[in-house]
């Protein structure tokens, strides 16, 4: 008898053991699989601007998002461009760089000094100057004007779901007129955006391949390089040649290697760049880095006040 | 309808005013303003105008220019014991005419409101009753965004009238006692000798050095080359010494007279200059026992 209470005992202490173990399985415990949230951060809207000397571009060369022709060198042009950022919101501090290639699949080249597309100075506007006025239709927050890669530290943060716009001011130098031009910005760390909705383009200026009507004997003729009616033979391939313009040299080369502006004067608009680098290390900081001891600091500002020129 | 027309007129004039306005000097949100302290200055006796910065954007570098009536108030001395500037890369620029220009940057950018740049301590001088001290247009702001972007802040004036000294008080006493209630000595937060890496042959001095109290007075350096110490010398940073300098010491004063002092080596120099040093020891023992054993053969 008693075995038989001890095996009823043993029995519901295995039950609920059981029962126990069912309810914690069918209880609040879960798994949670986090998944970190991206920004997604795209290119979307542009527009080419005849360039003026002022914050504001007012004389549009063609509709949003609708490219114009290559203009010929040596012309200066404004981009407004606009940046959309989706699930979280671009903090301000972002620096991008903008670029070119004839094709949107690339390579792209990042604008620079002798690349043939440069940036413009407008003397009236100040490089990273904070927009005042967009003028893209969806653009939610002005962030900065460029007259240099890269753009000032963004001033104002883009929430998400909305549009910051950027201005950019570039010349074409030694660019052909018969081949399209793609703009893109990206991040100035060398990444691209998340996104390119749009990216702002120059048509190719059409070249007929026509023949030029030749008068046996007379002048004119195809040396001129006027054509004109149909059939014949083709032109040969359409090429600009443009010099250079020549550089610049600050007079000391000491002074150039630490005017970081390129106005071949060290003021406070250098000691302004050079302490926003201030405590950062990396290759990007090479060019503020005096001593190359991989950081920007205080010994960088004192060679910089050693030689400062005002 | 003249009256529409005039107010017509007015509205396009101000229009076309604001549109030709250079872009870079529109910078909504910063601010440069004065105050003094004490709030009702005494006829004879120092004062402070406290220069300050508000700003909605980050700031990092500051190009001040600040005029007084030189006939009705004398300059004692500026202070920046209480400025957000770390960097001042040059002394300021007192001129005759009562201008007084400064120029510096921060460290960490400054968005906010009352970030103090300087002070100018100031004594009205005998029949001054009222003065102004403006903000002359070069006064510029620069923005904390990589690019030292330039940009022209909102200034504002101020005016101020003199209560006359009572009956007994000495003229020039001192209604503002900074001085007396410091006894800290002057923080030497940074030094460095380190050979300058664009011109070679000369090492810079390089040094931060603060007071938040009086403020810095004095700064005094001297070095040595070999074994014997330099004079003292006035000095600011930076300052470039000869390349053979192994050893410097700075000697900061404050306002209050409290003094710090810090010693610096340039331990490569040192060990090139010490392995000469014991080469010419060893020569100088070397010669003299030389000379000895001689003598205590011929003797």
């Amino acid at each position: 008898m008693p075995r038989y209470f001890l095996l009823l005992s043993l029995a519901c202490v295995l039950l609920g053991v059981s029962a126990a173990s069912d309810l914690r399985a069918a209880g609040v415990s879960s798994t949670v699989i986090t998944v970190p949230s991206v920004s997604v951060v795209t290119e979307r809207d542009y527009r080419w601007y005849s360039n003026i000397d002022a914050l504001t571009p007012t004389a549009a060369l063609a509709d949003e998002n609708v490219s114009t022709t290559v203009p010929t060198a040596g012309t200066v042009l404004r981009l407004r461009a606009n940046i959309g950022a989706e699930t979280l919101p671009l903090n301000t501090g972002t620096t991008f760089s903008l670029q070119y290639a004839n094709s949107t699949s690339g390579p792209w080249t990042t604008l620079s000094t002798s690349t043939n597309w440069i940036f413009a100075d407008d003397p009236g506007v100040a490089d990273g100057q904070i927009i005042v006025t967009t003028v893209l239709s969806a653009s939610d927050v002005g962030e900065s004007y460029s007259e240099s890669n890269p753009t000032a530290a963004s001033p104002n943060a883009v929430i998400a779901g909305q549009e910051g716009e950027w201005d950019w001011v570039m010349q074409n130098n030694t660019a052909t007129t018969s081949a399209p031009w793609f703009f893109r910005m990206i991040y100035s760390s060398g990444t691209a955006l998340d996104a390119y909705t749009n990216y702002p383009m120059l048509s190719a200026i059409a070249v007929s391949t026509s023949t030029a009507t030749t008068t046996p004997g007379g002048g004119g003729g195809s040396g001129g390089g006027t054509y004109a009616g149909g059939g014949g033979f083709p032109l040969p391939p359409f090429h600009i040649e443009t010099e250079k313009p020549p550089p610049t040299p600050c007079d000391s080369p000491i002074v150039e290697r630490v005017d970081l502006s390129g106005d071949c004067r060290i003021d406070m608009v250098d000691l302004s760049i050079l302490m926003y680098y201030y405590h950062r290390t990396g290759p990007e900081i090479a060019e503020y880095d005096f001593n190359e001891n991989n950081s920007v600091d205080l010994f960088d500002v004192s060679v910089m006040m050693y030689y400062w020129t005002g | 309808m003249k009256t529409f027309l005039k107010i017509g007129f007015v509205i396009s004039a101000a229009t076309a005013v604001f549109l030709t306005y250079p872009a870079h000097a529109i910078a909504a949100g910063a601010t440069i303003f004065l105050e003094n302290e004490p709030k009702t200055p005494v006829e004879g006796r120092e004062f402070v105008v406290r220069v300050y910065a508000s700003s909605d954007q980050p700031l990092n570098g500051y190009e001040l220019a600040v005029s007084f009536e030189p006939n009705k108030l004398e300059l004692l001395r500026t202070d920046t014991a209480r400025s957000i500037i770390d960097i001042w890369p040059k002394q300021p620029l007192v001129y005759a005419s009562g201008d007084v220009r400064w120029s510096g940057a921060s460290i960490e950018p400054f968005v906010g409101d009352r970030g103090e740049l300087f002070a100018l301590h100031l004594r009205a001088l005998p029949g001054a009753s009222t003065t102004t001290i403006g903000i002359r247009r070069e006064t510029a702001l620069y923005l904390a965004n990589g690019k030292g972007t330039k940009i022209t802040p909102q200034a504002q004036e101020l005016s101020m009238t003199f209560v006359p000294a009572a009956g007994g008080e000495e003229p020039g006493s001192v209604d503002v006692p900074l001085q007396s209630l410091d006894n800290a000595p002057p923080v030497i937060s940074f030094f460095a000798l380190e050979q300058d890496p664009i011109t070679p042959g000369q090492k810079l001095l390089s040094f931060q050095t603060s007071d938040s109290e009086s403020g810095i007075a004095n700064i005094e350096a001297r070095a040595r080359s070999w074994f014997l110490w330099g004079g003292w010398w006035p000095t600011r940073n930076p300052d470039a010494l000869p390349s053979g300098v192994w050893e410097a010491e700075l000697r900061i004063t404050d306002h209050a007279g409290n003094v710090a002092q810090a010693i610096i080596y340039d331990w490569r120099t040192a060990g090139a200059k010490g392995g000469i040093m014991f080469l010419v020891i060893v020569l100088i023992v070397w010669i003299a026992r030389a000379v000895l054993v001689r003598m205590r053969q011929h003797g």
